[in-house]
């Protein structure tokens, strides 16, 4: 649609979320999809079919680790979990170690540096290791246990700059920001390692399951096929406008952003995969269908 | 023109009304052919204000809860106007022609959401430039808000020339004023943006300042200039915050380009203390709503994009001298850098405007006595320090995000104060002068169009690097209104106009067209013997070069 914009606010999807309950915005991002009671209740520019959640990219996360000497490793849920929370100090810990046979380990200490919650890329970790079956109980799902450790008032890039300077250091930081300035941790799923990679993403993506509902498409990776530590982003958007052409808009919109085009842009300038192709053409069937009285 | 020859000529009769008319009308003219040359929204961040003024006359006046975000204020306007960002793909982008630009519809006005960076801004402007928006709509509400805009401004700048004239030797003051009317400021006054509005009243408060203080013991003949301080004091309080330091400082160099006492002498007026009391109340105003929204929700998060360059750690003193260290670096945007940014006036006009400013900043050094420019060298020691100092302040926070235009206001007092300090010499009116006055107002008037021909060339085909003149003719991608060439003419001829009428004002009786440039050497006609020999002096003027006044040239 010629003539018209998008404006995005840097304020953080809790911020984008409240703006669209409050009428603020048209449509807002998030890492999760809206709970039924969420999508009914939102108002706003909405009418009373309420909200309605739609995946539009995955954006992987990785351990991103500054360590002189090692370009790879491999860690488990268990093991990321003792580090978090400083149950292991040190890179040569016996737990990594066995972990990682091949490689030479320095005694060097482990420093924790992550974002204070709430934030995007805590969730997929939480949902990893609680997965897993350690002990991890955050009080949210987008927030850290109190026990982790290194928990930092920083934006992302910040962090990493922190990281950058920090021998020994690890982070939780998403794919684009470590491409190849840090090391990627491999994470076991399933009992096998997987690398942080697009195409091992992808087959994560297009194996995880999809649900389809008539206020949602969600989307889940599959660990048994690939690597699944990642976000989904997911839009959120009215199921009907109380203004038909703010309707027009929206649909215009979201049916750019699930254009081919528009994921591949994603892809090439922000290492963000496309949901599988089942979830996308759920959601553009979604998204077209905006006040059709659905 | 014959009743501002004559206020002119026979001061015995004050005729400042008439003068003021025609001076709004030829403002208004060049600001209005500057509307329609500059594409909608082509005007540096006309899109904040755009939406801030359309949201401002539908009652939303302050910044609610909740509505603050990262990206500026959230307003409820009408789509065609909440959709004014998409306006952009030129920007920044002198190559591209306006032609890439969506059209705005009529039709377009269901209410939507309009972001602006403007949001916590004073709304008088506002509240006057959104007007046109509750009776029209589309493009031609736009052009209706520049139109308003443009008005508002030529008032101030015809009431601060209006002033100027009342000096009791204005001459100097009033050509100075004129050659400090840069493309820039003319551009400027075209679009949405109080940023214009405050260079004229700045102008204007200042104009009428030193005329109030030079005719301190006749305070009935130059009412109309003291109700212009008030009205342009009532106006920088109420403009954007940074107005008020401008109204400061060209306070400040007024009451110093005069004697103390003569400015005590001044505020025991009875008539000067009843312009004071009249200015207060709206003035009070202005401090009102800067608590207001001191305390009120942000206005903005961060800087627009691609300006923004926060050093939270940066030492404060650096900014400082990084500053003082670009002071003549803004001249270009004093001159002319039209646009987002993106179209500096060409070489030939920034050449002949750089040389007038040296020309001004380095008379005063020429001629003494130094102490009878004491308003000058203020204004020139705050043009160094206000900026840097201001800048300072926001560096942390914004980085470096002064421009050029912002200055302005200081600007053009500090060049009317050379005007002032160069009161007590007599205006030179022999032939020789009369001649060089005639190339230079010619040269002026050429560069005044060219700057503006200059400009429609970018936004009609694109400045490349062929000199793509022709393709206006054969293949322009983009029309004003009225076309190109028919607004090129426009204002060739305005600006002629304001020309002539300085010209007779300067040298009465003297033609500004009908001059020895067309004529063989050696032969002078009798138009050019009586203005500068024959003629009596002009009231005000002393009676000789240097000799009344004390004043001596070196």
């Amino acid at each position: 649609m010629k003539g018209t914009y998008v404006s995005y606010s840097p304020d953080g999807s809790a911020a984008g979320l409240k703006a669209f309950q409050d009428g603020q915005a048209q449509f807002a991002v998030g890492s999760a999809p809206l709970t039924d009671s969420q999508a009914s209740s939102v108002r706003g520019m909405c009418t009373t079919k309420g909200a309605m959640s739609i995946a539009a990219g995955v954006l992987p996360v990785g351990v991103a680790i500054k360590l002189k000497g090692v370009n790879d490793i491999i860690l488990d849920a268990k093991t990321l979990a003792q580090i978090l929370q400083g149950g292991i100090t040190r890179w040569n810990d016996p737990a990594v170690a066995a972990l990682n046979p091949d490689a030479k380990l320095p005694d060097v200490a482990i420093t924790v540096l992550v974002q204070e919650g709430p934030a995007d890329t805590v969730r997929p970790v939480n949902s990893y290791l609680k997965d897993a079956g350690t002990n991890w109980n955050p009080p949210a799902e987008d927030r850290w246990p109190g026990s982790v450790k290194g928990q930092v008032q920083s934006p992302p890039l910040d962090l990493a700059n922190k990281l950058d300077d920090t021998n020994g250091g690890l982070s939780i930081l998403d794919g684009s920001i470590i491409g190849n300035r840090f090391v990627a941790a491999q994470l076991v799923f399933d009992g096998k390692p997987q690398r942080l990679q697009a195409s091992s993403v992808v087959d994560a993506v297009s194996t995880g399951n999809v649900t389809v509902s008539a206020d949602a498409i969600t989307q889940e990776l599959d660990g048994r096929s690939g690597y699944a530590l990642a976000t989904v982003i997911y839009m959120y958007l009215c199921r009907q406008y109380t203004d038909e052409r703010m309707g027009q808009l929206v649909r215009s919109f979201g049916e750019s952003a699930l254009s081919e085009e528009a994921q591949k842009n994603a892809n090439a300038y922000a290492f963000v995969m496309s949901p599988s192709k089942k979830a996308m053409n759920e959601g553009r069937a979604l998204v077209k269908a905006i006040g059709d009285g659905q | 023109m014959s009743l501002f020859l004559r206020n002119v000529r026979g001061r015995a009769l004050p005729r400042p009304l008439p003068t003021f008319a025609l001076l709004t009308g030829i403002f208004f003219l060049l600001f209005s052919l500057w509307s329609l040359a500059t594409p909608l929204m082509g005007v540096p961040d006309e899109p904040a204000h755009a939406i801030k003024a359309a949201a401002v006359v539908r009652g939303q006046v302050l910044v609610e809860d909740g509505t603050s975000f990262g990206h500026g204020v959230h307003v409820r306007v009408p789509n065609y106007i909440a959709s004014l960002h998409a306006q952009s793909c030129y920007k920044f982008n002198r190559t591209q022609a306006a032609d890439c630009a969506a059209p705005i519809y009529v039709d377009d006005t269901f209410t939507n959401i309009g972001v602006t960076s403007a949001g916590s801004y004073n709304p008088m402007y506002y509240w006057i430039v959104g007007l046109p928006t509750l009776f029209l709509s589309g493009a031609p509400a736009i052009y209706g808000m520049r139109l308003v805009s443009a008005l508002l401004c030529a008032v101030f700048f015809a009431a601060g020339f209006t002033a100027l004239t009342e000096l009791r030797r204005p001459k100097y003051a009033v050509l100075v004023a004129a050659l400090a009317m840069t493309p820039m400021v003319l551009f400027l006054g075209g679009g949405i943006n109080p940023n214009s509005l405050e260079i004229a009243a700045t102008m204007a408060a200042f104009s009428g300042f030193v005329v109030v203080l030079d005719n301190r013991q006749g305070t009935k003949r130059v009412l109309p200039a003291l109700a212009t301080v008030a009205a342009a004091t009532v106006v920088l309080a109420n403009a954007r915050q940074i107005s008020l330091v401008w109204l400061l400082c060209a306070l400040i160099v007024g009451v110093c380009s005069f004697r103390l006492r003569r400015v005590v002498t001044v505020f025991k007026d009875r008539r000067v203390l009843t312009a004071v009391a009249l200015a207060v109340p709206g003035a009070l105003l202005g401090l009102l709503w800067m608590y207001i929204a001191a305390n009120g929700p942000a206005n903005v998060g961060v800087a627009p994009e691609g300006i923004a360059s926060p050093h939270p750690d940066a030492p404060l003193y650096r900014g400082f001298i990084i500053m003082l260290d670009q002071t003549y670096d803004f001249f270009p945007q004093y001159i002319g850098t039209m646009g987002w940014l993106d179209t500096p006036v060409p070489e030939l006009v920034a050449l002949v405007w750089g040389g007038l400013m040296i020309a001004g900043l380095v008379v005063p050094f020429c001629v003494r006595p130094l102490r009878n420019w004491t308003g000058y060298w203020v204004a020139l020691a705050m043009l160094y320090l206000v900026p840097a100092l201001l800048q300072t302040a926001l560096w942390r926070g914004m980085g470096f995000i002064w421009q050029g235009r912002y200055t302005l206001p200081l600007v053009v007092v500090l060049f009317i104060s050379v005007g002032l300090g160069l009161r007590k010499l007599r205006f030179p009116g022999g032939a020789l002068a009369q001649r060089i006055s005639r190339v230079f107002f010619w040269l002026i008037v050429g560069s005044h169009t060219l700057a503006f021909v200059y400009v429609l060339r970018r936004y009609v085909v694109g400045i490349s690097e062929i000199a793509n003149w022709q393709t206006l003719f054969s293949s322009p991608h983009w029309q004003p209104p009225l076309g190109w060439l028919a607004l090129t003419i426009l204002y060739l001829l305005v600006t002629a106009v304001g020309a002539l009428l300085l010209f007779r004002y300067l040298h009465p009786g003297t033609p500004l067209v009908n001059g020895s440039l067309f004529r063989k050497p050696g032969i002078r006609s009798v138009q050019d013997v009586p203005a500068a020999e024959t003629a009596p002096q002009e009231d005000g003027e002393p009676a000789a070069s240097g000799t009344a006044s004390g004043a001596k040239s070196i």
